[in-house]
């Protein structure tokens, strides 16, 4: 299915629509933009490593507002231009040319020229041979890579330019005022930005903020842009707020430790497999936000998740089956909520399981089993898949990420899902409680990828 | 939305797929190839990619045939994903089921970007104190429905008034009036609940006769239950409102339903989908933004919310919303195809105003 | 039997028997009283329980009726009575509700038994609730036990069900509360006692079930059987059950509910541990007052023995020195009581016996003198006479006898006279000096039986003389009577004077019997005779020396035999029928 229903119902208001009438209605300049989110991101630096998911995604989605890449996704995951105007590649695909936009600046002034194109991708780390030429960055490949723009939009190729202070530069429509590491930061307006001045003056983020505090803070009007977890959708439609949307990019799944070797036998997998009900799980304690999922890539990511539909059927009860230890995260809400209706449901259809929660990310080699919470990063599904592999540690083949590679990712994927090495549960978007001043222009301010586009976000004037 | 793929790609991603066939079943096998319809791809595009297919297959000594008599079934889907689209063939042969797929990936060339949103473009008409029920117009002249006459005006500068003819009933309204105005030329046709009449643009007078007369909406044979505000065809469910939901050669109709969902039809009167949350009013539009039909839908306000109006793209049993929600002033009291089609009108009540106003609806697709 | 001893064992009874008896009276009371007071605390305890069961479950009923009513489960019994409802919204209510309404459990479950909201276990959404039937009119119901299964454990819960209808289907709300330690410790115990609760969770027992007011878990394996049988019978039982710190009485209540199994067991606990205290202080009382009861009456009884028995034995002891032959025994007189009169009596009779036997031994000897005078001169006037004859015919021989020849013829025939009369003095006289001078006799082991077959044989030619009626002789002598210890010499020279004295009574014949028996230690001799008999009289003198019924003799056989049997420690006796005969009984040790 394609992208544009979420695009579309990411801006769906839920409780409140306010009056859009486009030909009225013009956006207003002014105003800081207050942000709250539970990660603790320690620094945008696209190159350094995150200490965990969370803190991982957290900065892929502030980055892009400081950091530009040559190119990013639209909303229908397409490359559109960015720092780069155009690109094309040789019959190989094996050499690609990028001309980069005229005007733009970086954040200290500096202009952007090819060199620092250069310079920033090379530092990138991916083996390619980059160099510049009159206006333009051509980056070379020993193999073909079809999908060079789509990757080139990944923020850990974003354009930075690296003072000799070590100081981040960045060309982005916001520019870092302050940081406090963790804790909070304050992104200015671009005055100079190639694009047009934001219409917000600034966005203040605070970090590490539980998500009882973030909704508190949107009620008492302390905070204009929130994170929902889902299971909350409901109650936060009682809110005078609107809800903005991905799509489903994280998959909530049942992991067996050690993959292939895990010590439970293949029976009990897949009775497992089929015990769970998920459209419980996705109707009731997700109040149908996201999708039940039966495959590990959303059907929107791969196209050929419907595939994977099964019924769900009692099967034959392994007997006399020792309970199995679930591991999940414990301060996870949600997790928690759906660990336990997983054993009920398992111990419904005879199979004993034992609950371990722990606060924090749940590890490989803590349980049999663990309920694990994973971003899917947009990308080619063999992409996406061997970056799922790996991130739940079952150690994934080698992607291709070239567009034949689609057969190989179903037959991967089918491979880990008829040997229930991974139970897949839901396909979660990133949801947000906007405020009622809050209003997107034209870009939606959530992509259905989940990126954050603030550019085009005003603020209704405070009532007086 | 997508444009149609490519005569080239579609080839190119046929033969490619045809070559996984054959893998599979061998070059010796005969087939049998029909398409499954997943919302992608459009009925034209899916024939020709069908058609490609079967070729290629031809071609590698494969013997295609039309009805499941072969020894190998071949469901062809074409599934949306992140890079675009993916052709997928299940192939069942005998007892072994196989699946093989190619990406059908749109041109990574940089720059092109085919898609737009909707906007939706509400344009005031018209205003008056008496209810609007319907209203037409054609150039600088204004005909407008009310329950108690037709009354014709014309833009000088403002909508003067021409005349009013009253409308001859002798069955008393039901409480929630519904009529519709047609114009033809100049000649005038206003149905209302068991009364047809007949009304000319330029000239005086009217006709009313107490006929229960099918009324022109996308369902032919659909007259007004008589005392009440729904209609009904022969076959069909009561229902608010229906539009016709498809320009494919096989039709297909949503239906505002008395119990407040929408419903999609086939042919075969089977229910392809049910809406949730929508309005009573909704209305095929027909535009140039990619796609051939939208439903324009009226969408109830919260308490003390005004109506709004949004547009929905019919992707196969889906409706994908194609635009942003129109907030309107009041509650919508009628909703209308105008324009052939290409637009609609609208009439609310605006209670803080206490007059009714007619709007033309229009969606238009621009960045 | 001694008195004192006779005394000491009837007061040792006496005492025994009455502390025994007091004692168990007492026990007997006090074990009625605490079984009455025990009762008593059980019912008021159960009544106690009763009563808050019946209060909690009325609280229960109260709030679920108060949420049944309110706004917001109205609006939802509402929207869950429209076409395809959605419960989601839901799922979280009753957690709220139930924490706002003091309840542990709550459940809000569809007309169809589906789980709406579950307080206790709200991943059990969507599950069906079996137990909740449309057919049960359950705003009539009051409320009852069940159990109750959470995440990981079980519980006991008192719950209730309350509708709310809107449109034509129900809204279930179950509700309840846990009935657990807190409610144990909510009843107000009397000393001594407890309150479990055994939780029937599982088929089998289960001990660590087994509740009480500390929420610990009770080693209640010894609670077993109690609890089972009031599982199995669904009744009352009561059961004692000994326990290292003493017995405690158990009355197990089944605590039913609407399932088929007990969901639970309430168990009354109340220590014996004061009653086996009184209950070992009133025995060792017992034992105590008993011990020194006895003691008391050892001493009373020796004190009352010493005071009575002492006097009565030694009159006893004099009685018996009396009886030895000691007439000249006197008892202390103690005491002025009839007592001292008896021994005062006693002494008297000693000293009459003592003057009578002397008068009677003085005239005895008397008697005897006179009669050894007269038997002497009786015998010595029969030879004497002859030998005064003699002498004068030999005088007037001498005189008057012609011829020196006549004479001599004269001469030598008295001579012989003289002589055969000397020898018969010389006999009679060595027969007196015989008696005189009878020897000890020297004891052996003798076969009494040939001893007597033996001297019996001796007069078997003179039995059978010709010229005198014959008699006859039997002898029936029993083979058991074996050896004795005896001089044979001497025991023969007795039997020979009986068989002598049997001839001398049978002139005309007759028959001469020898019985002999022994018993035990004792040897029984009888020689009986078929004579003419003796008198009273002639039975009392018969052993008197020189006492003789026979014309002739000197009197001394029966005598000698007397002191033959008196020597070997024997008695003799005689018993005799005029006409019939007479029979010698003579007993000897053997």
């Amino acid at each position: 299915m394609r992208l544009t229903r979420f695009l579309l119902l990411a801006v769906v208001s839920v409780a409140v629509v306010t009056g859009i009438l486009f030909a009225a209605t013009r956006p207003r300049y002014g105003g800081v933009l207050r942000v709250e989110m539970h990660a603790a991101v320690q620094n945008l630096d696209p190159a350094a490593a995150a200490p965990d998911n969370d803190a991982q995604t957290a900065r892929a989605r502030l980055s892009p507002l400081v950091y530009e890449t040559l190119v990013r996704l639209d909303e229908e995951g397409r490359a559109e231009p960015l720092l780069a105007i155009s690109w094309q590649a040789d019959s190989r695909l094996q050499r690609w040319e990028f001309r980069l936009r005229a005007g733009v600046k970086f954040h200290d002034g500096t202009v952007l020229t090819p060199a620092a194109a250069v310079a920033a991708l090379s530092a990138a780390g991916r083996g390619w041979q980059v160099s510049g030429a009159k206006d333009a960055v051509v980056i070379e490949s020993e193999r073909p890579v079809p999908e060079l723009p789509r990757d080139l939009a990944n923020s850990a190729h974003a354009i930075v330019l690296r003072g000799a202070d070590g100081v981040l530069s960045g060309t982005g429509p916001f520019r870092v005022a302050a940081w406090e590491a963790g804790r909070r930061a304050l992104l200015a307006a671009n005055e100079d930005y190639w694009g047009g001045r934001p219409f917000l003056d600034g966005i203040h983020v605070e970090m590490g903020r539980s998500s009882r505090d973030q909704l508190l803070d949107l009620d008492l009007d302390k905070a204009d842009f929130v994170e929902l977890p889902p299971q909350e959708t409901r109650r936060a439609a009682s809110r005078p707020a609107m809800i903005w949307s991905s799509a489903p990019i994280e998959l909530v799944a049942l992991v067996f430790d050690r993959g292939r070797s895990s010590p439970v036998d293949i029976r009990t997998r897949k009775a497992l497999a089929l015990a769970i009900d998920r459209a419980a799980i996705h109707t009731v304690l997700l109040q149908r936000r996201g999708e039940a999922a039966e495959s590990l890539l959303p059907a929107w990511l791969s196209g050929y998740a419907f595939l994977f539909s099964t019924a769900r059927e009692p099967g034959a009860k392994p007997s006399g089956a020792a309970p199995l230890g679930l591991a999940f995260d414990a301060a996870d809400p949600l997790a928690k909520v759906i660990a336990e209706r997983i054993a009920v449901d398992c111990r419904a259809a005879g199979l004993p399981i034992q609950l371990s929660g722990k606060s924090g990310e749940v590890k490989a080699g803590m349980s049999e089993l663990r309920l694990v919470r994973i971003k899917i990063r947009p990308a080619p599904a063999a992409t996406a898949l061997a970056e799922l592999e790996a991130g739940l540690g079952l150690g994934g083949y080698e992607p291709d990420p070239a567009p034949e590679s689609i057969q190989t990712a179903y037959e991967a994927e089918r491979s880990l899902l008829e040997e229930c090495i991974v139970i897949p549960l839901l396909h979660l978007p990133e949801v947000y409680a906007v405020g009622q001043r809050v209003r997107s222009w034209k870009t939606p301010a959530i992509l259905l990828t989940g990126e954050w586009r603030f550019e085009d976000v005003w603020l209704l004037p405070e009532k007086s | 939305m997508g444009a149609l793929m490519q005569q080239d790609e579609l080839r190119r991603a046929a033969r490619e797929l045809a070559a996984k066939i054959v893998d599979f079943t061998g070059s010796k096998d005969s087939v049998h190839v029909f398409l499954q319809e997943r919302g992608r791809p459009g009925k034209e595009e899916g024939a020709v990619f069908q058609r490609e297919l079967e070729s290629a297959l031809r071609s590698q000594g494969i013997r295609t045939v039309q009805v499941p008599e072969g020894t190998a079934e071949v469901a062809i889907t074409m599934a949306d994903n992140f890079q675009g689209a993916v052709w997928i063939a299940q192939i069942q042969k005998g007892e072994n089921r196989h699946i093989v797929m190619v990406p059908a990936p749109r041109s990574t060339a940089g720059g092109e970007n085919d898609f737009s949103p909707l906007v939706v473009q509400v344009q005031p008409v018209y205003e008056q104190r008496q209810p609007i029920l319907d209203l037409v117009r054609r150039d600088d002249a204004l005909a407008v429905l009310d329950p108690g006459s037709i009354s014709t005006y014309q833009w000088s500068g403002g909508w003067q008034h021409r005349r009013s003819v009253s409308l001859d009933h002798l069955r008393p309204w039901p409480r929630d009036l519904r009529g519709k105005l047609t114009l033809e030329g100049s000649s005038l046709r206003a149905y209302l609940p068991g009364v047809v009449c007949r009304a000319d643009l330029d000239q005086p007078g009217i006709d009313c006769k107490e006929v229960d007369e099918a009324w022109p909406l996308d369902l032919p044979d659909a007259k007004l239950t008589g005392g009440r505000n729904y209609f009904q065809a022969a076959g069909w469910p009561f229902f608010y409102s229906v539009a016709r939901a498809s320009a494919a050669t096989e039709p297909r109709w949503l239906f505002a339903g008395l119990d407040g969902k929408a419903y999609l039809y086939n042919p075969a009167r089977e229910v392809l989908a049910i809406f949730d949350g929508w309005g009573n009013d909704l209305v095929a539009l027909r535009n140039e933004c990619g796609e051939d039909i939208q439903v324009l839908v009226a969408l109830a306000g919260d308490n003390g919310q005004g109506d709004s109006i949004q547009v929905f793209r019919m992707a196969e049993r889906r409706a994908l919303p194609a635009s942003l929600p129109a907030q309107l002033p009041g509650k919508i009291t009628a909703l209308w195809p105008a324009a052939g089609g290409a637009a609609a009108m609208l009439v609310c009540h605006n209670p803080q105003a206490n007059r009714y106003e007619a709007y033309q609806v229009s969606v238009t697709c621009s960045r | 039997m001694k008195l004192r001893t006779r005394l000491l064992i009837l007061v040792a009874c006496t005492v025994a028997v009455t502390v025994s008896l007091v004692t168990w009276i007492v026990l007997a009371s006090t074990r009625r009283a605490f079984e009455d007071l025990d009762s008593q605390r059980t019912s008021a305890l159960l009544a106690q329980f009763r009563s808050e069961f019946r209060r909690r479950g009325d609280e229960i009923v109260l709030r679920l009726e108060g949420i049944a009513g309110s706004e917001s489960i109205l609006r939802m019994a509402v929207d869950l009575n429209r076409a395809n409802p959605d419960p989601a919204p839901y799922v979280n209510e009753a957690a709220a509700i139930a924490a706002a309404h003091g309840l542990d459990f709550l459940e809000l479950v569809a007309h169809d038994g589906t789980i709406i909201s579950s307080a206790q276990w709200p991943a059990r959404f969507g599950y069906k609730e079996s137990w909740i039937s449309p057919q049960v009119e359950w705003q009539k119901e009051g409320p009852f036990l069940r159990r109750e299964e959470l995440p990981g454990e079980m519980t006991l819960a008192l719950v209730a069900v309350r509708t709310v209808s809107a449109g034509g289907s129900s809204l279930y709300l179950a509700g309840g509360r846990r009935l657990d330690k807190g409610f144990l410790a909510s009843l107000i115990l009397p000393a001594g006692m407890r309150v479990l609760l055994y939780q029937n969770f599982t088929p089998g027992f289960s001990p660590q079930n087994v509740i009480d007011a500390a929420g610990e878990i009770v080693s209640g394996m010894e609670l077993q059987p109690l609890i089972s049988g009031v599982i199995l019978d669904g009744r009352e039982t009561s059961q004692t059950i000994d326990r290292p710190d003493g017995p405690e009485a158990f009355h197990g209540i089944p605590l039913t509910g609407r399932e088929a199994t007990l969901p639970g067991v309430l168990l009354v606990g109340s220590s014996k541990r004061e009653l086996v205290a009184l209950v070992g202080r009133i025995r060792w009382a017992s034992v105590l007052l008993g011990g020194l009861g006895l003691l008391i009456g050892v001493a009373l009884s020796y004190l009352v023995a010493s005071r009575f028995t002492r006097p009565i034995e030694q009159l006893a002891a004099g009685a018996r020195a009396v009886a030895g032959g000691n007439w000249n025994t006197r008892v202390p007189i103690s005491g002025t009581g009839e007592v001292g009169e008896l021994a005062g009596a006693f002494n008297i009779m000693t000293g009459q016996l003592i003057d009578q036997r002397d008068r009677l031994l003085q005239a005895e000897r008397v008697a005897a003198w006179r009669e050894l005078a007269r038997r002497l001169a009786h015998e010595l006037k029969n030879p004497l006479f002859p030998l005064q004859i003699t002498l004068e015919n030999l005088r007037r021989a001498r005189d008057q006898a012609p011829e020196q020849y006549q004479y001599d013829e004269v001469f030598e025939e008295s001579t012989k006279t003289l002589l055969a009369e000397l020898e018969n003095l010389k006999s009679i006289i060595g027969r007196f000096s015989d008696f005189a001078k009878m020897p000890q006799p020297r004891l052996e082991p003798v076969p009494l039986n040939d001893i007597l077959a033996h001297s019996l044989k001796l007069f078997e030619a003179q039995f059978q003389a010709p010229g005198r009626p014959a008699i006859t002789t039997e002898l029936q002598l029993h083979p058991d009577v074996g050896m004795i210890r005896a001089d044979p010499e001497l025991l023969s020279r007795a039997f020979q004077n009986l068989f002598l004295n049997a001839a001398d009574a049978m002139p005309r014949g007759g028959r001469v019997i020898v019985r002999t028996q022994r018993q035990n230690t004792r040897v029984h001799i009888e020689v009986s005779d078929t004579g003419a008999g003796l008198t009273g009289e002639e039975c009392e003198r018969l052993f008197t020396p020189y006492y003789t019924t026979k014309q002739h003799g000197t009197g001394l056989g029966l005598a000698i035999v007397q002191s033959v049997v008196s020597d070997h420690a024997g008695k003799i006796g005689v018993a005799s029928t005029p006409g019939k005969g007479t029979t010698f009984l003579i007993e000897l040790p053997g």
